[in-house]
């Protein structure tokens, strides 16, 4: 509390000085930045001291993935996206569902799980990192703080680093991203401009953009299936317009440019692929039945993952329990496994979804094929008074 | 941290606690006493429970939170006679929510296991960091057959916690009662008072 007291006092005497109202008066565009870059004008530094108080919060948090395989290989991608501004980003993974990634100006980089679960493939992951590093490099967050300020939002503005700088944890960094998307409410033109730079890098490396067309419809879709249910700040921050879904598609047909290196999809397939399973669960926890049918019926098209994606989808319809619900998750959880990635609690499930629709003896046999392969389960002696 | 080092009471956020606490505020005539006597017997909804020590307690009928330093540092919550279709935390749900059963929505006729699977999603929807069921097993509710659980989670700003959890789905309403204290020095300080309280919860109707 008193380090947020000092955070708001700090900026209110730094808002109130003379010399700040001068700056604040200037929100003429900013010129995309050089690595190593450090803040030149006072309310810069004044944005990157607030931005750093917000990433030692960060990484202290519990909610920051720290799977060694999985950061690396998101670092690498980052820094082959951004190029020489490779040393200047931190990448923080954050285990939340929710389809979301953000810059902030000082180089912190935030991609939440959500976003890895709702990449079918690395060019979608990389055209999404590649257009909030392009909002960085252009420095957009730093326009919009200048701009804003000058405008006369500045006690929003000044409210909104406080929020943010004192971010802790997932749920903080969700409701701060409502404080954050004013920052990074970008303009039609900086998410053009982003768009475009996004994808000249990808094409560069080799990337194919349809991809990348179709995870911006995707995500669309999902956002329509519940649009009071705040899926994605990206969509917050970074609406989905069709004109930016044809202006990406245009990119997409250009003729190739002779590329850099090759996608590492097989990277990608090692890496990310088995952990959709653990995002998949996270994502059902949020017991937002809609936007998720809409993400599974997505991702049974994947091809990959099969088993947990059918395990999911009968988790849905356990969970959700209406109408025909669980006949159908009985279906689902059949269909999981028939593949080798169904996760061995798809027994257990099936037992409780049979034991509700009055079939003990079959519910008796599944469980016993849960105890049987996974005899340790924590939840063994409760399994065994269904028995 | 040493001990008997205590975490910092900022470090904790329970919204769902500010809630109770202001529903009590607001709802004087369904407000209960707000300290619980040794040994006294406490009415919540179709229960009594009393306890080897004293807390203090806020919240109305079927929803009560005890605490002897404050939630943050240790919390006892009880969620009593909970319907079809109302909150794992008896929180109001949306129109939304309603219509399409969204949320940790209790449903007649789920499992005890698929009982704490709502409250962990439960407490995840309130921002606590990656609540994880540790265990689940066959336990006795007062005369009833019930379940006992424990979870771990950890708060946005990294504190982290230890829960043990009894409830019981009978006549298609689910009780319980769960608490939770941080792992270091809390949770085991008072665990052994905890479980006596649980002991004690009877049926009264």
């Amino acid at each position: 509390m008193l380090r947020r007291c000092a955070s708001v006092l700090f900026m209110c005497s730094f808002a109130c000085s003379p010399m700040w109202l001068l700056v604040g008066c200037a929100s003429a565009p900013v010129s995309p930045l050089q690595s190593a870059h450090q803040p030149e004008a006072e309310d810069e530094a004044a944005l990157w001291y607030q931005m750093g108080e917000f990433e030692k919060e960060l990484r202290q948090s519990p909610a920051v993935e720290r799977d060694p395989a999985l950061t690396q290989y998101v670092q690498l991608l980052v820094c082959r996206l951004a190029d020489d501004l490779c040393g200047d980003v931190r990448v923080y993974l954050v285990r939340s569902p929710y389809f979301n990634a953000f810059m902030t100006p000082n180089g912190v980089m935030v991609l939440f799980t959500g976003l890895l679960l709702r990449s079918e493939n690395e060019a979608q992951l990389g055209f999404v990192i590649a257009h909030e590093l392009a909002h960085y490099r252009q420095r957009h967050g730093l326009e919009n703080w200048r701009s804003k300020k000058s405008t006369g939002n500045l006690l929003a503005a000044i409210g909104m680093l406080a929020g943010a700088g004192n971010a802790g944890g997932v749920a903080a960094l969700v409701s701060n991203l409502g404080a954050y998307a004013y920052l990074a409410d970008y303009s039609r033109n900086q998410e053009r401009e982003a768009d475009q730079l996004g994808a000249q890098r990808m094409r560069v490396l080799g990337y194919q953009l349809k991809p990348a067309v179709s995870l911006w419809q995707a995500a669309l879709e999902e956002e329509k299936a519940n649009p009071r249910g705040f899926m994605s700040a990206i969509f917050a921050s970074h609406p989905a317009t069709e004109e930016r879904i044809e202006n990406l598609r245009a990119e997409a047909a250009q003729p190739s440019v002779p590329a850099s290196m090759q996608p590492d999809d097989a990277a990608f397939g090692a890496i990310v692929i088995p952990r959709r399973k653990q995002w998949l669960d996270e994502e059902l926890s949020r017991r937002n039945y809609a936007q998720t049918e809409v993400l599974l019926r997505r991702m049974a098209g994947f091809g990959t993952g099969r088993g947990a994606v059918a395990f999911s989808r009968g988790e849905l319809r356990r969970m959700r329990n209406q109408g025909a619900d669980l006949v159908a998750a009985t279906a689902s959880y059949r269909e999981a496994l028939q593949y080798p990635d169904a996760p061995v609690e798809t027994y257990r499930q099936l037992g409780l979804v049979l034991r509700r629709q009055g079939q003990p003896d079959a519910a008796k046999a599944a469980f016993r094929s849960y105890l049987k392969r996974a005899p340790q389960a924590n939840d063994r002696a409760l399994i065994e008074s269904y028995l | 941290m040493t001990r008997h080092a205590r975490p910092s009471r900022c470090q904790a956020v329970q919204p769902w606690l500010y809630l109770s606490l202001a529903l009590s505020l607001v709802l004087p005539g369904c407000a209960v006493a707000p300290l619980v006597k040794v040994r006294e017997p406490v009415r919540m909804g179709s229960f009594e429970v009393s306890s080897p020590i004293e807390w203090s307690q806020f919240g109305i009928n079927r929803m009560r939170t005890w605490t002897l330093d404050g939630p943050d540092l240790n919390h006892l919550m009880f969620y009593v006679d909970i319907k079809d279709r109302e909150h794992v935390f008896l929180q109001l749900p949306t129109a939304r929510q309603r219509r399409k059963g969204e949320g940790a929505l209790y449903r007649a006729g789920i499992s005890e296991s698929e009982a704490v699977e709502l409250i962990a999603d439960g407490l995840s929807a309130y921002g606590l960091v990656t609540p994880k069921i540790e265990k689940v097993s066959p336990a006795q509710f007062g005369a009833q057959s019930g379940f006992s659980f424990e979870l771990s989670f950890a708060t946005e700003r990294g504190l982290r916690y230890q829960a043990i959890g009894i409830g019981e789905i009978q006549q298609n309403t689910l009780s319980y009662a769960l608490y939770y204290a941080p792992s270091e020095y809390y949770f085991t300080r008072n665990k052994a008072d905890v479980e006596a309280v649980f002991r004690s919860i009877r049926s009264v109707e």
